[in-house]
């Protein structure tokens, strides 16, 4: 994996390459700004496979850079770890929705770092692995081709706040239960999901996706929620604890809002998406220690008695 | 060794790689141990400026800086009670900003953690 880390203190540095070396991971390039770290991008041969950013520099902090980072196409994905001593709420949330993956605190933990770099690797793999795909099937076709697994969680980029599933669930992990104690999650289920994808091309479908992500910001912009896609049509959205949400009434605006592209659909000859809402699940109501399940539960929730029957028959049958 | 051929260690057996880096870390840990005296004395300067009241919120800022840099590195070397201090006043500085009190106010509740972490400081060198 091609490595670039960010720090100003070059004590720092040289700890965080040798721990890196110690870990195998030879190569390794590293900055001592954002803004150095922006060229060292610009000049790439290859692309860097992951970055490791320290959040407090002079100058360009490390939320600025992820987010100047993030903007790079060739970036949109990639792992980008924050590496700072500051464990403050608010940090945490500005590197995640500043598009960071994961998030780690000083000192170096070599474990912790094996763990996280090891996560990193395999999303690289997943993603050179649909890059692969992609260029094959575009060496096809005339225009360039999208791949979505219908099943697996998909990045949405352009929606405000709109993260990765594997970050919100990083999050989660990163706050610890102490401070998850404050949020509470619902999520978004479209229902007819397994029918667009079915009649869409994947541009199609993402582009549906897209257009629920944007109502669901829309509709909670008061709130910037972190939203993501979990996949099978489910989105998830992280609030605070104490936000007072009529779900019923939330479900009803969306999908309102969602029937004014509805000519647009059915231009296409496609159905709009329609969605049901789940009800908010607060951290109270799941098992200590099992932060991630705030998400499988809000998840659970949303799915509509008709929606669970027809995945029993699909599964059965 | 050149830096150059310690770059190049996967080719060597996993005793010398290993020997390699406890090498490299001893040295880093020298480096940290020669910046001791050296931050002692940024933080004492900075301390006779918010005494003063001069400038005292670029001070403070200056003070959360230099415990930033400790925090990463401190546990790592040896000294996980210094790196636990310089965390503590990163982030009481820190607190201090978010709840928008003044300097002097933060100034005044990140003093006896800063005193600690100086104690420490000083200890090491009588090592």
């Amino acid at each position: 994996m091609r490595i670039l880390t960010v720090d100003d203190d070059p004590m720092f540095r040289d700890l965080l390459s040798l721990t890196l070396h110690e870990l195998a991971h030879e190569n390794v390039t590293s900055a001592n700004s954002g803004e150095q770290a922006l060229e060292y991008v610009a000049r790439a041969g290859q692309p860097f496979d992951c970055f490791l950013l320290d959040i407090q520099m002079p100058g360009m902090s490390g939320v600025e850079l992820c987010r100047a980072i993030r903007k790079l196409e060739a970036y949109r994905q990639t792992p980008i770890i924050m590496i700072t001593s500051m464990s403050g709420k608010s940090f945490v949330d500005a590197a995640f929705k500043a598009g960071a993956t994961d998030y780690l605190t000083k000192p170096l933990d070599k474990l912790e770092i094996r763990a996280r770099l090891g996560m990193a690797a395999r999303l690289n793999a997943e993603l050179h692995r649909n890059a692969t795909l992609t260029a094959q099937a575009s060496a096809n076709a005339r225009a360039p081709v999208v791949r979505v697994d219908f099943e697996a969680p998909t990045n949405i980029p352009g929606v405000p706040n709109c993260i990765e599933y594997l970050a919100l669930e990083n999050y989660l992990l990163t706050l610890g239960y102490g401070r998850q104690i404050g949020l509470a999650a619902f999520a978004v289920h479209v229902e007819n999901a397994a029918s667009i994808y079915s009649q869409a091309d994947p541009e199609e479908f993402l582009d549906m996706l897209k257009d629920v992500a944007s109502v669901i910001a829309d509709e909670l912009k008061t709130e910037q929620p972190m939203i993501a896609y979990a996949g099978e049509g489910n989105f998830v959205a992280l609030v605070s604890r104490l936000a007072e949400h009529d779900t019923k009434d939330l479900e009803t605006s969306i999908n309102v809002a969602l029937m004014d592209f509805e000519s647009f659909y059915a231009a296409g000859g496609l159905p709009a998406p329609v969605v049901t809402v789940g009800e908010l699940v607060r951290s109270s109501m799941v098992a200590l220690g099992k932060q991630v399940t705030i998400l499988d539960k809000a998840i659970a929730l949303s799915v509509s008695p008709q929606s669970r029957k027809s995945k029993v028959w699909r599964f059965v049958s | 060794m050149t830096a150059a051929a310690v770059q190049k260690k996967e080719t060597f057996p996993p005793s010398v790689i290993s020997s390699q880096l406890e090498t490299q870390l001893t040295q880093l840990r020298g480096r940290f141990l020669a910046t001791v005296v050296e931050r002692i004395l940024m933080f004492e300067a900075k301390i006779r400026d918010l005494e003063a009241d001069s400038n005292s919120a670029a001070a403070l800022q200056e003070i959360s800086n230099l415990a930033h840099k400790i925090t990463g590195v401190a546990a790592t070397f040896g000294f996980p009670k210094i790196g636990a201090l310089a965390a503590d006043v990163e982030h009481k500085i820190g607190e201090g900003r978010a709840s928008g009190i003044s300097a002097q106010e933060s100034w005044r509740d990140t003093s006896p953690i800063l005193e600690k972490l100086l104690d420490e400081m000083e200890a090491i060198l009588d090592v």
